[in-house]
Parts: C-alpha cells; sequence; structure tokens
C-alpha cells in the first residue's frame, strides 16, 4: 500500500509534494531507479478505483479521505513501521560487517572498533525489541478503539487494511526462518563467538561477546514471541473488520457493545420485545385435583393414627369449667399447684394452659399477685415460674 | 364469537391456544399455523378478552403474543438477544472475505450451528463476556439454560447432533439488531470522533 511514502505526503502542507520532492522521497524509502520511480508514481496517479495521487502541475496532491486517515494513524497510533525495523536491522548488518573487517585485521584499531559495534548492536537490539512490543501494545489499543465504535466502517476498514498490510505482514516477515532478523541475528552470533574464542583480546572484550550472544538469543526469541502472538491474535479481528458488514452483523455488534458497556436496560428496542411470561395449564387447580388430594391426606392420617396396643387413658382437654370449684370466697395462694392437685391425671402442659387461661380471664391485676418463681414437676415434665395467688 | 363444532377442531384451537400461552412462536412449517391463519379473527377476539394480541410479524409466517402495558421478562428477553447477538459474530467470523451475514443465511443453514461450543464463555472475547455476564449468563450451564429456553418457545431447535438450528422466529431478534444498526458508529464511552 506504500503507506510509508502515503503517510510522508500526508504529513506535508495541504498534503502534496513537487515532482522532484516524490522522487526523492520515493528514492529515499524504497532506492528505486528512475523507471521504477516512474512507474510507481504512474501507479499511484492511475489507481483503481481512485488514485491515491491527482497531478495537478506542478504538485502530486494526496487525496484528501486518504490523508486524514495516514494523519489519524500517525496522530492515534504511533506505530513505527517495519521501515523503521528494517532499517535498524541493517545498521545491525553493517556494525557486524564492520567487526568481521576488523578481525580480518583490515581495520588499524581493531580493539576500538569492535567495542563500538557491539555497543551499537546492543543498543540498536534493545531499540528492536522496544519497538516491536509497543508496535504489539499500540495495534492492540487500536482494535479496542474499532470495537468501541467511534470510527465509521469505511474508515475502519481502511485503518484495518493498512495495519495488515503495512505493519504485521511485514513484521511476521521480518522474524520467520529465513527472515532479515534471523539472518542478521545468526552472522552477529557467528562473530561474536569468534570475538569471544581468540585469546588475543582482553577477557573484558571477550566477556562482553559472551553476553551479547547471551542477549540476542533471549531477544531473538522474544521478538518470535511478539510477533507471532501479533499475528496470530489481531490478524483475524483485523481481517473481520477489513469485511464488508451487514445491518444484521452491525447491529449485533452494537448491542453486544452498549450491553458490555452500558448494561442491558440501555437498549432501548428491548421493550418492544416481550417474550410472553409462559401461561402454564398446571396452575389451574382443578376440584378433581383436591378430591384426590383430600383422599390421599385422609389414608395417610388413618396410618398415622392407628396405634396398636395403646394403653394409656383418654384425658379430655381441661376447660376453664374444670377448675370452677377452686374458686370460693376465699383465695388461693399457688393456683397452679391448686390446678395440679385439682388434675392428678392431667399433664403439666395441661394444668399450666388452663391456669394460663384462667389468669387471662380474671384480667384484673388488683386480683392476682405474682411472687417468686417456683418450679413444678409432674412426670417428665418441668416447669419454673412465678407463683400466682389470686386474691 | 362462534366456537367449532367439530370435536377435533376444538382440540386443535384448544392446542394452538395453550401453546401461544406458553410463549412459542410459531412459524408457517408448524402444525397450528395454517388452523390459527385460518382462523385468524377467531383467535384474535378470544385473545383479546385475555388482555393479549395474537401478532402477525410484518415479514409473514410468524405468529406470536404480546400483552399490553405490562413488560415480561425482560431479562429473558435480553438474554436472549444477547446469545443470538455473539452468535451473529461468531458466525460472521467463518464467513470468507466479502461475505456477509444476513438472516437468511442463519435461517437456512438446515444442518444448525454447534451454539453450545461456538459460545462457550471460554471462547468469547472481552467485550461479548462482559455482555454474558450483564445478563447473568456467568457460566456454561447458564447459557444452556437460556438455550433450552429458547428452544421451549420456538426460536431455536435442537437436533440430534446437539446442533441448533435457527428457525424463522429469530426475525424477532433480528430486528433488535436491525433497530440498533445506526448506533454502530456511537462512541459509548463519550469521546467524540477524531
Amino acid at each position: 500500500m506504500h503507506s510509508k511514502l502515503l503517510n510522508e505526503i500526508a504529513l506535508r502542507d495541504l498534503h502534496r509534494v513537487d515532482s522532484a520532492e516524490l522522487h526523492l522521497l520515493i528514492n529515499s524509502i524504497y532506492g528505486y531507479d528512475e523507471t521504477q520511480t516512474s512507474e510507481l508514481t504512474s501507479t499511484l496517479t492511475t489507481g483503481d478505483p481512485e488514485p491515491f495521487l491527482t497531478y495537478d502541475e506542478p504538485f502530486f496532491t494526496l487525496e484528501n479521505r486518504i490523508a486524514e486517515l495516514f494523519r489519524w494513524l500517525s496522530k492515534n497510533v504511533r506505530l513505527q513501521s517495519h521501515h523503521s525495523l528494517n532499517g535498524i536491522v541493517d545498521e545491525i548488518r553493517s556494525q557486524n560487517e564492520k567487526m568481521v573487517e576488523a578481525l580480518e585485521g583490515n581495520l588499524e584499531y581493531s580493539k576500538y572498533q569492535i567495542e563500538t559495534s557491539m555497543d551499537t548492536i546492543e543498543y540498536r537490539t534493545a531499540e528492536l525489541l522496544r519497538i516491536s512490543e509497543e508496535n504489539s501494545t499500540h495495534i492492540s489499543g487500536v482494535i479496542q478503539r474499532f470495537k468501541e465504535g467511534g470510527i465509521d466502517r469505511e474508515k475502519r476498514s481502511f485503518l484495518a487494511q493498512v495495519l495488515l498490510s503495512d505493519h504485521l505482514d511485514p513484521m511476521l516477515k521480518l522474524v520467520e526462518p529465513e527472515g532479515p532478523i534471523e539472518v542478521v541475528f545468526q552472522e552477529v552470533k557467528t562473530t561474536l563467538e569468534r570475538i569471544e574464542t581468540l585469546h588475543a583480546f582482553p577477557i573484558l572484550l571477550r566477556e562482553n561477546a559472551r553476553r551479547g550472544i547471551q542477549k540476542q538469543r533471549g531477544t531473538r526469541e522474544r521478538l518470535q514471541q511478539i510477533h507471532q502472538y501479533s499475528f496470530t491474535n489481531f490478524v483475524p479481528i483485523l481481517q473481520s473488520f477489513v469485511r464488508s458488514t451487514s445491518t444484521l452483523l452491525s447491529g449485533a455488534t452494537a448491542g453486544v457493545r452498549f450491553v458490555s458497556t452500558y448494561g442491558w436496560k440501555s437498549i432501548s428496542p428491548l421493550s418492544n420485545l416481550q417474550i410472553l411470561k409462559p401461561r402454564r395449564p398446571r396452575n389451574i387447580l382443578s376440584d378433581s385435583g383436591f378430591t384426590r388430594y383430600n383422599e390421599r391426606q385422609n389414608i395417610q392420617n388413618r396410618d398415622n393414627d392407628f396405634i396398636p396396643g395403646a394403653t394409656e387413658e383418654y384425658t379430655p382437654t381441661l376447660e376453664l369449667e374444670d377448675i370452677q370449684p377452686l374458686f370460693g370466697d376465699q383465695g388461693i395462694e399457688d393456683i397452679l399447684q391448686a390446678v395440679l392437685d385439682l388434675h392428678p391425671n392431667q399433664s403439666l402442659t395441661e394444668c399450666s394452659r388452663v391456669t394460663t387461661d384462667f389468669i387471662i380471664s380474671v384480667n384484673k391485676h388488683d386480683k392476682l399477685r405474682f411472687r417468686d418463681a417456683k418450679t413444678y414437676v409432674r412426670k417428665n415434665e418441668k416447669l419454673e415460674v412465678n407463683v400466682v395467688e389470686v386474691l | 364469537m362462534k366456537f367449532f363444532d367439530e370435536e377435533i377442531k376444538r382440540k386443535e384451537f384448544r392446542n394452538a391456544i395453550w401453546n401461544l400461552l406458553r410463549g412459542h412462536n410459531i412459524i408457517q412449517t408448524d402444525t397450528e399455523f395454517p388452523f390459527i391463519e385460518e382462523n385468524h379473527d377467531l383467535f384474535v377476539e378470544y385473545l383479546d378478552l385475555l388482555g393479549l394480541d395474537l401478532t402477525l410479524h410484518p415479514m409473514g409466517g410468524l405468529y406470536y403474543l404480546q400483552k399490553d402495558g405490562k413488560q415480561e421478562e425482560t431479562r429473558l428477553s435480553a438474554q436472549m438477544c444477547l446469545i443470538f447477538f455473539v452468535a451473529v459474530q461468531k458466525i460472521s467470523d467463518t464467513f470468507e472475505d466479502g461475505d456477509t451475514v444476513s438472516i437468511f443465511d442463519l435461517i437456512n443453514k438446515f444442518e444448525g450451528y454447534d451454539l453450545e461450543t461456538m459460545l462457550s464463555l471460554g471462547g468469547l472475547d472481552p467485550t461479548q463476556a462482559n455482555a454474558f455476564r450483564d445478563v447473568n449468563i456467568n457460566t456454561n450451564e447458564d447459557l444452556e439454560k437460556v438455550l433450552k429456553t429458547m428452544t421451549r418457545v420456538r426460536f431455536l431447535e435442537k437436533l440430534e447432533d446437539s446442533n441448533y438450528r435457527f428457525r424463522r422466529s429469530i426475525i424477532r431478534l433480528s430486528d433488535v439488531a436491525t433497530s440498533l444498526h445506526s448506533y454502530e458508529h456511537i462512541p459509548v464511552e463519550g469521546g467524540e470522533e477524531e
């Protein structure tokens, strides 16, 4: 897509360059000769469906919309293109060549040259890693922005295409097994190994060479990890943005995005979608159902009532009338004790209940006096309550 | 209101009414559909007495009940919509470049989709997972439960191989998605497009 060139033009005043500037740019970026430069210029000015550049003597003007997109990209993405990485790789290669020359004895100050080259290689290797990491982070950020919306579909599709064709694909090519980074790193490793084994060099330099080999190995693995990760994770997502979307898909995407951010209540069209609460026939209870229920209950009750060999006498429950004989003209010192004495066959619970009923029926405090607590016992029952005197 | 004299028709009427009351979405291939279509006015009148509207979807071929005023099962509606939205996204990912997913692609896929695997929570991106959590779909069991309900109310049909086939009734869910189409480019976090 020639993003580097188009980006350079987009950043110029009125996003245009004259013929000499264009040739200079093409030459500096691609290193093309005159024929190749003319071919590229022709491609850019006659592209289908719309050309990137329009020639209006003396300027080549970048199409306004494309210029805007590149400005957005450079402002928001802050990506270093593969040209930058290629430049760094080239510098590492050049420094390695200088070390090889020094080793071959072609340079006068070989030790100094090797030290300088090793430092440069170390610095550039670290830079390579940093740029790759930052690129990966930036692309991740852009994808997140794509998902959050705010960029119209056409623009998003174009930007996704730029990221794929001008960043991810070339980056992956850089780190593939026969790619420039692998080749240069292998060459550097060979040179550093030679330095490490040459006893003519001071021990410090040889130590540095050994450390350099270790660093290179770590960096190479990390670079591969970063680019492989970027490729496998970002490419499918970006490809989905490149594709044209249907109304259904864009609506579904908006729905997921809204729910994720604001919750499902924020989607007003949902209120038009009523899923009716099911009316279940089993909620209607028929009389025959109740009859069957009663029958079941009756059978159960009969089973429970049958107690073979029951020996206890039937004792009817006490009523207030049953303790009436206690109340004459005189008062009673301990009403519960009096009831217990009057009905020796009744349980303590039953006597206590009827006593309570009596106290409630009196309902006049001046006729009752509450004294200290006392423990009443009958059979297995035990009760501790205040003694109540009836005046 | 005139009811049917023949017992067989009374039975059909009873069956159709109960299925509508259960919230089923009845489409052309369902046995109740021709009977409802033939006796449309009678159904409308009868259900109106219960305070319910028999609705024929504008695209035709789909009957369902609506109730004025009170909105019911809104969370369930949201769960079903979300499942549908995410399914659309996931299915779209499997399409070749240049192809776009439409409601007809979904309905016409007779072998259906393995929705339980496709929508399993482990395979969702953070936005989709957040949205699922918001509607209380926190586990794959929750997901299966809603898929089961969607099958019961006849948005989906579960096939023998456990795949789910989309029925024509998902037009109702597609309508919600279509009405959100114009919001696709509106930023959700208040930032303006730069």
